[in-house]
This record gives structure tokens, C-alpha cells and sequence, in this order.
């Protein structure tokens, strides 16, 4: 309708003032977007901030309540997500919905009518080959999806929605379960389709990604923009940071000064080894201490060890050799029962883990502090303390809106988080194992963890922290050891070690010849 | 810090929360409309000069008789829902509970024959405890099998049933083979009479202790899953394994237990029945009663009390089911209704979950909230 305005030359997408109503909430309070051929453009903003909400409008996901779209200066309407892909628009989502036991080059093809209706697999193969190599999106076409990695499984998604041939390519978080390395891979894939004159939005809420990838940036906040198309030059994190959520959020750092040594020690490992879930050796005679009032990071690709290292410190593995001490106690071959009386609190990577979905926000606020007085006397639970003590950990996590005797599934992403992180940081008295703490989380929420670990530490807790994201690990850890195929690489004091160091050893460069690592034990 | 101003507020917001439970509201509406459905049904198979109403009100709780036969029949059920709702608790299906309660009948059978010249004082707690004891032991194997080996109870359970009725069988027409009653009904001969239990009246219906004791199991299993450790590791277990391990507790143990204790109360369903009503050891102790107790424990959806509600709710159905063969109307009909029940009460559950009755007035999250200054 009134779109003229909007056509420009080489505009591939307009939005114009669209509005989706949740009920009576507003997802998305009249949202403008433009992006052009050839461009990079990146959607940031928190959780919540309706980026998913405006990117599932453009793909036809969901109808908007009102406002105007235009794809290549022409009106459209989309009722379902065969209009938008008609209209070139491909949505790579943060689930891939590929099929698992079919090939790549099945994957990409299949379900679409330009696929001939007899071809054979070589066929196929060899078009989804030409097309990885066309875009830097290298993939053996021939494999099975469930042998792939996370990024390979996301080339694949890329793959088949180029193959399609989608023009306005929407990535939605597509680095959120990347490792660096993949990260890489990624953006020089991105970088092959931008000069192949097709056009990426970018969804994300990591800034330096953002800065990295983007030629122009869209900031959203409470459904509405707060920024519309920023070029990249004129832009940097502090302000993005301050756009997103309005006002700075100050990315927090341990004050410096703790001296190594002067502590007694928290945690010991000692030549510890363990098996995966499928017995095979996933820690390699790792040896590890950690101080009281120091922030330990583990850096290193996901799958190297780290799910393995954090259970077998509280108890939910078991060392296959070595030994476990939690300051006198060695809990070598413990029940997870005593490392919680030990005083470990743990953070786990998943969070369904940490929580039983089905039951109570009140009852999963208690299950740590369940064992002792005062909500434990004798066979009896005292309900009394247990409110109260779940009343009291729900206000410290700042969700004390929530209803308890809700389930606990219904609590979003972030909110399951902060009870946990916040659970367990009552629980640690001792010391805190935290595995991805901030992954998925928005700037303000990531920031409210790293705050609450930079506690820990000032409460004289021994914190290992596991992460992939080295910029993380490098803000807020004392020392760094990189995990790699379950073997510790190196040992470095945070204050003489590079990120490139850091990262060569993530990718299984040797330690040696760096003189770096005068703590190394392994 | 327990100062009444402090815990006012907080005392209202409890009730609040307890009128405004909508999955309770649900589901009893649920419930409601299930009977509504099945009494719609009925009203079709109505004959022009019987009046079926009147039967079923007269053969229920139109008369201190109806009231008295809905109460005994509700006695096993309510039991039996317990059974299957302390192995819920746990996460565990115990389809057993037929089974567990012709062995733990059996077990106070077995004492009854072999100590019959005690007196009844001591003949009755020792049966009741050996019927506790037989059930008990009946779910041992598949409490094992499924906390240590990770065997399906599902499948243990129900296969134990018919080890059971063949035992049960092979115990009547064996050992315990009745030269007086063979003839008449496979069942042994019956218990001493100082075993059988008594009954009060209450406005001329009589009332049998076994009610009360069911009462009294559906109350303290309230209290065990309330107001003690066991309970709540039960609980979170039965929620979450993983969540359960990772908390601390022993879940292995917590899952054994609770199979135990459903085993038990299964047991002592079959003694109560025999003691109460039957008065003497026979397969026809239960009448399904383990299947109806699914049930039971699905309609009350975990809660103790619900159990309460739903055993009698159940009792009243398998009532009218007799009235109504009286009456020459097929007894089917009462499948039907629970059919209609289980139904309605499932979708009650679906709805809320799965966002149609979702609650309008969400609470937008505070980084959601459309900023006035933000340009458009």
C-alpha cells in the first residue's frame, strides 16, 4: 500500500511500522527495518527485546497485526512460510529442524519441488558440493546429519536455504552454540554471500560479533527500535551496550591484588582421569588446584572434557584414577551428596540438569539447602523454613514476582538461570564449579552473573569457571587453564597471557616453547 | 521476624494462590463435565416406565444401604489410588497393585489359618501386618529390577499380576482347598470370625474401620509427602532423576522405597477387603481394583487428598454400575463414564499447558516494557 517510499534502489526488504501483539502484550510496538542487497545487517538486542518476534513476521511464521512489508520495493503479505520462501526469504533458526538420518545432500534438497523426482545420490552430492564450495561452507554431503558437529549441522541449514534460492538469508543467534573456531568458519561463510549480493540479517546479542560481522546495525528495545541502521563505523560497544539496554551496563573485572599462594587451598585434583557416557577416556590424569578467593577459568572448544571435569568434582562422575579433595574431606569416589555437605555449589551446563521442570519453583529454590536445619530436622521438612528460604533465594535472584507453585518449566531461559546461579551460590561455602554460566543470556543478565561470580570470589570462594567464551574468561578469571581432548594445556596467570595463546592451545597447539606456564602441573 | 505483620501478607497471598489454582479448578470442572456427558448418555437409555434416576438414586446415595455398599466399595480404591500415587511420586508406574494385594491377602491369610485359636486383638495387627509384609514383598523384585537394573516396572508389575491370580489359585484350590465352599465359588473356607473387623453405624448406614483406616493411610501418606525429607526427595526424584542425583540425593534408594511402600499399601488393601467384607481368601478380592486405582490416581493428579475424592468419586460409579445392571441397562455404561472422566481430565491437564487457557495478564518482563523516549 503506502510503499513507494520504501523502494529504493537496491532495497530488498522494507519494514515499516510493524506491530505484534501478544495477548494484551506488546511484542513489537511498531517496528521499522530496511535492509539492502549486498549488506550484512544485524538485529541486536536483549531477550525479550522482540528480534525473534519481528524475524518470525518476516519469514511468515506469524502474521503481524498491522504495518507494511515490501521485498524488492514490491507489497507483500505473507500467510505462511511458503510465501516468504517464494519470495526468497530463507530463516536459518537456532533449532536447524534438519533430518536427523538423512545426508547432507538429502537434507538440502529434499522437501522441494525443484529437486527432480528421480535423482541419484551422487547427484545430489555433487550439487550440494558445488554450492559449499560456492559459499566457504564446507561439508561432507555424503555424512549423516547425526555425525555432524554443531556447525556443520549449521552449514547445512545455510546450505539448504541457498539452495532454494534464498536471497534475504535471516541467521537467528547463529553463534550461540559455536566455538570460536566455527565462529570464523562462519563469518567467512557470511562474508562469500554478502559479496554474492544476497542479504544476511544477522540476530544477535554479542556485541563484539556484531562489530565484527555487521555494515549496518538495527537495535531493538521493548518491541520498538532504538536504532535504526547504524553504519558500523559510527558505532562501538559501550554505546551499543547502552543502546540495548538503555543505560551503560559496566562489564564488571575482579579487582586486582589477590595473590596466589596466600590463600589456602579449596579444590584439589590430582592426576584425575574419567570416562564420557560412553566409556570412552575423556579427562587425562588432569591436575588442578584452586585457592580460595580465585576465579579459575577453564578455557576450550565444547566437548573437550569440561562437562566431564565439572561432575566428576561434585560427584556425579566418577574418577576412573587420581583423587578429589575439597579443602580436608577427599571425595574421591563421593556420592554427590558430599560434595554438597562439602559446601560445592554447581552451576551445570544444562540447565534442565539443575532443576526438576515438573516441580515448584519454591520446591527446586530448596533442593540444596533441603539436607540441613532449618528446613531439615531429623525425617521432617520444616514447610515454614522452606518458603521462607525460597521467598528469601527468589528476592536475592530478583524473581520475587514469580508465583512459587508454578512449575518450574514455565520460567523462561534467563529466569531458570538466575535461580540457579543464585541457588547455587548460597550452596557454595566452599567452592563453585560454574559451567557456561552466561550462555544465552542477554548483556544486562550475563552481566548480573559475572557480578554475582566476582562475589564468590570476594566471599573468599574457589570458583572454576568453564566457558567457551574466551572474552569472558579473560575478564573475569584469575588464572586460566585451557582443556583440550581432556588433557590441561597450560596454566597461565590471567595478567601475562594473550588471548592468542589462549586460543592456538584451545585449538591443540602445543604448550611448549612459550615459556608461559611456570604453574603447569600436567 | 514472625511478627503477625510480617506474616499476614504473606498468609493471604497462600490463600490466594490456592483459589486462584486454576489446574485445581480444571480439573474438578473437567470432572464435572465428564459426568455431565455421561449422565447425558444415560438419560438416551431411558425407557418410558422405569425410571432409572430413582434406581440409581436408591441403590447409591438415596439410602443408608447405597451409602454403605458405596463406602465399602470405595475403600479398596481409595487404596489402591494410593498405591499408584506414592509410586507416581517417584515417577514410577505400579500396575501391580493387583497383584500386591492378592499376596498381601494371601500373607494375612496364611497367619489367620496358621494362628487360629489367637485372639483377634492380636489376629487382627498381625494380619494386617503380614498383608503389608506380602504386598511389600510382592513389588520387591520389580523395585529392584527397576532402581538398580533399570527394568520397566511397567512391565514387571503387570506380569507379577497374573504370577498372582495363579497363586492365588493354585493356594485355593491346593492347600487351602475348601471341601464346604469349593462348589460354590473358588475360595477358601473363612477366616476366624474374631478377624472380622467391625463397623459403626452412622444414621443406619454401616461404616467399616477399614474405611477409616483407608482414611487414615491417605492421611499419613499427606504427612510423608508433605512434612518429611523422604517425601520431598521422593518428590524431586519422581520429577527430575537427574535433578534428584544433582541435588544430592540418593534417587536409586528414594525410587526403591517408594515402590516398597506402594507395594505395601497395595497389600493391605487385600487384608482390609478380606477382613472387612469378604471373609474369606479368593481371586475375587479385587474386582480390577488395581486398574481402577490408575485411575483413581490419574484423576487426582498426585494429590493426596484428590485421591480421597477420587477413590469415592469412582466407588459411587461402580455403584451405579450395579444398579444399573439391576435395572437391565448394560453395567458398560460405567466404563464409559470413566472413559468420559479420563478424557476430560487429560485435556484439563493439556489445556493450560499448551497455552489455550493461558492467563491474559501476563506480567510483561521488566527489560520488555516499550520505552516512551525511544524515537520512532
Amino acid at each position: 500500500m503506502g510503499a513507494p517510499a520504501l523502494a529504493e534502489p537496491g532495497l530488498t526488504l522494507g519494514l515499516r511500522q510493524i506491530v505484534k501483539y501478544y495477548g494484551l502484550f506488546p511484542a513489537l510496538g511498531g517496528v521499522d527495518f530496511e535492509a539492502a542487497s549486498g549488506e550484512v545487517h544485524a538485529l541486536l538486542g536483549e531477550n525479550g527485546a522482540g528480534k525473534t518476534t519481528l524475524m518470525n513476521v518476516v519469514g511468515g511464521i506469524i502474521p503481524a497485526d498491522s504495518g507494511d512489508m515490501t521485498v524488492r520495493g514490491e507489497p507483500v503479505t505473507f500467510h505462511s512460510p511458503r510465501d516468504a520462501f517464494n519470495r526468497g526469504i530463507g530463516i536459518v533458526h537456532q533449532h536447524f529442524r534438519l533430518i536427523e538420518k538423512f545426508t547432507v545432500a538429502e537434507n538440502v534438497h529434499v522437501g522441494w519441488e525443484a529437486t527432480p523426482l528421480f535423482v541419484s545420490d551422487t547427484g545430489l552430492e555433487r550439487a550440494t558440493a558445488e554450492l559449499a564450495a560456492k559459499f566457504a561452507l564446507e561439508v561432507d554431503p555424503a555424512a549423516q546429519i547425526w555425525q555432524l558437529s554443531t556447525g556443520e549441522r549449521q552449514r547445512v541449514a545455510i546450505l539448504r536455504a541457498l539452495a532454494r534460492g534464498a536471497e534475504i538469508l535471516i541467521l537467528d543467534e547463529p553463534t550461540a552454540t559455536l566455538s570460536p573456531s566455527e565462529t570464523a568458519e562462519l563469518f567467512a561463510a557470511i562474508d562469500r554471500i554478502r559479496a554474492a549480493g544476497h542479504t544476511v540479517i544477522f540476530i544477535s546479542h554479542k556485541l563484539n560479533e556484531v562489530l565484527e560481522i555487521a555494515d549496518r546495525i538495527t537495535v531493538l528495545r521493548g518491541g520498538r527500535n532504538v536504532a535504526s541502521g547504524l553504519a558500523k563505523s559510527g558505532c562501538d560497544k559501550d554505546m551499543l551496550a547502552r543502546l540495548m539496554v538503555g543505560g551503560g551496563v559496566e562489564e564488571v573485572r575482579p579487582s586486582d591484588g589477590a595473590v596466589r599462594g596466600a590463600q589456602p587451598v579449596a579444590l584439589t585434583l590430582e592426576g584425575v582421569c574419567a570416562d564420557d557416557d560412553f566409556g570412552r577416556r575423556a579427562l587425562h590424569d588432569v591436575s588442578l588446584e584452586l585457592c580460595k578467593g580465585e576465579i579459575v577459568g577453564v578455557a576450550g572448544v565444547s566437548g573437550n572434557g569440561q562437562r566431564e571435569l565439572a561432575e566428576v568434582i561434585v560427584g556425579l562422575r566418577r574418577a576412573t584414577a587420581g583423587s578429589i579433595r575439597v579443602e580436608d574431606r577427599d571425595l574421591t569416589g563421593a556420592p554427590p551428596i558430599e560434595a554438597v555437605r562439602a559446601g560445592v555449589g554447581y552451576i551445570p551446563e544444562d540447565l534442565g540438569s539443575g532443576l526438576a521442570l515438573e516441580a515448584s519453583v519454591e520446591t527446586n529454590a530448596a533442593i540444596k539447602a533441603s539436607h540441613d536445619r532449618p528446613l531439615r530436622r531429623g525425617p521432617w521438612l520444616t514447610r515454614r523454613a522452606l518458603r521462607a528460604f525460597s521467598a528469601d533465594l527468589l528476592g536475592k535472584a530478583g524473581l520475587s514476582r514469580i508465583a512459587t507453585a508454578r512449575p518450574a518449566s514455565t520460567l523462561s531461559g534467563g529466569q531458570a538461570q538466575r535461580l540457579v546461579a543464585h541457588r547455587e551460590m548460597l550452596a557454595a561455602r566452599v567452592g563453585l564449579v560454574a559451567v557456561h554460566p552466561t550462555r544465552g543470556l542477554d548483556v544486562a543478565a550475563a552481566a548480573g552473573v559475572h557480578e554475582l561470580l566476582l562475589k564468590a570470589r570476594a566471599d573468599g570462594i574457589a570458583v572454576l569457571m568453564i566457558s567457551e567464551d574466551l572474552d569472558e574468561v579473560l575478564q573475569l578469571t584469575d588464572r586460566i587453564v585451557v582443556l583440550y581432548e581432556g588433557r590441561i594445556m597450560g596454566s597461565f596467570s590471567r595478567a601475562d597471557v594473550s588471548r592468542d595463546t589462549i586460543g592456538a592451545l584451545m585449538g591443540g597447539a602445543s604448550a611448549n616453547g612459550n615459556g608461559n606456564s611456570p604453574e603447569s602441573r600436567a | 521476624m514472625s511478627s503477625t505483620a510480617a506474616r499476614s501478607p504473606a498468609a493471604a497471598l497462600r490463600i490466594a494462590e490456592l483459589a486462584g489454582n486454576r489446574q485445581l479448578w480444571l480439573r474438578i470442572a473437567a470432572i464435572a463435565v465428564g459426568l455431565l456427558l455421561g449422565l447425558a448418555y444415560l438419560s438416551t437409555q431411558l425407557t418410558p416406565g422405569t425410571d432409572l434416576f430413582q434406581t440409581i438414586w436408591v441403590s447409591t446415595l438415596g439410602t443408608p444401604l447405597g451409602i454403605q455398599q458405596w463406602i465399602s466399595l470405595a475403600t479398596p480404591l481409595i487404596l489402591a489410588g494410593c498405591a499408584v500415587a506414592v509410586a507416581r511420586r517417584a515417577g514410577l508406574w505400579n500396575i501391580g497393585v493387583d497383584g500386591q494385594l492378592l499376596v498381601g491377602a494371601w500373607a494375612a491369610t496364611g497367619v489367620a489359618f496358621s494362628l487360629p485359636s489367637l485372639p483377634g486383638v492380636l489376629l487382627v495387627p498381625l494380619m494386617l501386618l503380614a498383608s503389608l509384609a506380602g504386598g511389600m514383598g510382592w513389588a520387591l523384585v520389580p523395585a529392584l529390577a527397576q532402581a538398580y537394573l533399570r527394568v520397566s516396572e511397567v512391565v514387571t508389575t503387570l506380569m507379577l499380576n497374573f504370577v498372582a491370580y495363579s497363586w492365588t489359585t493354585y493356594w485355593i484350590t491346593g492347600p487351602w482347598k475348601s471341601t464346604e465352599y469349593a462348589n460354590v465359588a473358588l475360595q477358601t473356607k473363612p477366616i476366624p470370625e474374631s478377624t472380622f473387623l467391625p463397623s459403626f453405624t452412622v444414621g443406619g448406614a454401616a461404616i467399616g474401620v477399614s474405611f477409616l483406616i483407608a482414611v487414615g493411610v491417605v492421611a499419613a501418606l499427606w504427612l510423608v509427602f508433605r512434612h518429611t525429607h523422604f517425601g520431598f526427595r521422593t518428590h524431586v526424584t519422581g520429577a527430575s532423576e537427574e535433578a534428584g542425583r544433582y541435588a544430592g540425593f540418593d534417587t536409586r534408594r528414594a525410587r526403591f522405597a517408594a515402590m516398597l511402600l506402594s507395594g505395601a499399601i497395595a497389600g493391605l488393601a487385600g487384608s482390609l477387603v478380606e477382613m472387612s467384607t469378604a471373609h474369606s481368601y479368593a481371586p475375587s478380592l479385587t474386582d480390577n481394583t488395581g486398574y481402577v486405582g490408575i485411575v483413581v490416581a490419574i484423576l487426582a493428579a498426585g494429590s493426596m487428598g484428590g485421591v480421597l475424592a477420587t477413590g469415592l468419586l469412582l466407588a459411587l460409579l461402580q455403584a451405579v454400575g450395579s444398579a444399573l445392571r439391576i435395572a437391565g441397562v448394560t453395567s458398560g455404561v460405567v466404563l464409559l463414564l470413566v472413559g468420559l472422566l479420563l478424557i476430560c481430565a487429560s485435556l484439563a491437564a493439556a489445556l493450560p499447558r499448551d497455552g489455550i487457557l493461558r492467563r491474559r495478564r501476563r506480567v510483561p518482563p521488566p527489560d520488555a516494557e516499550p520505552s516512551p523516549e525511544a524515537p520512532r
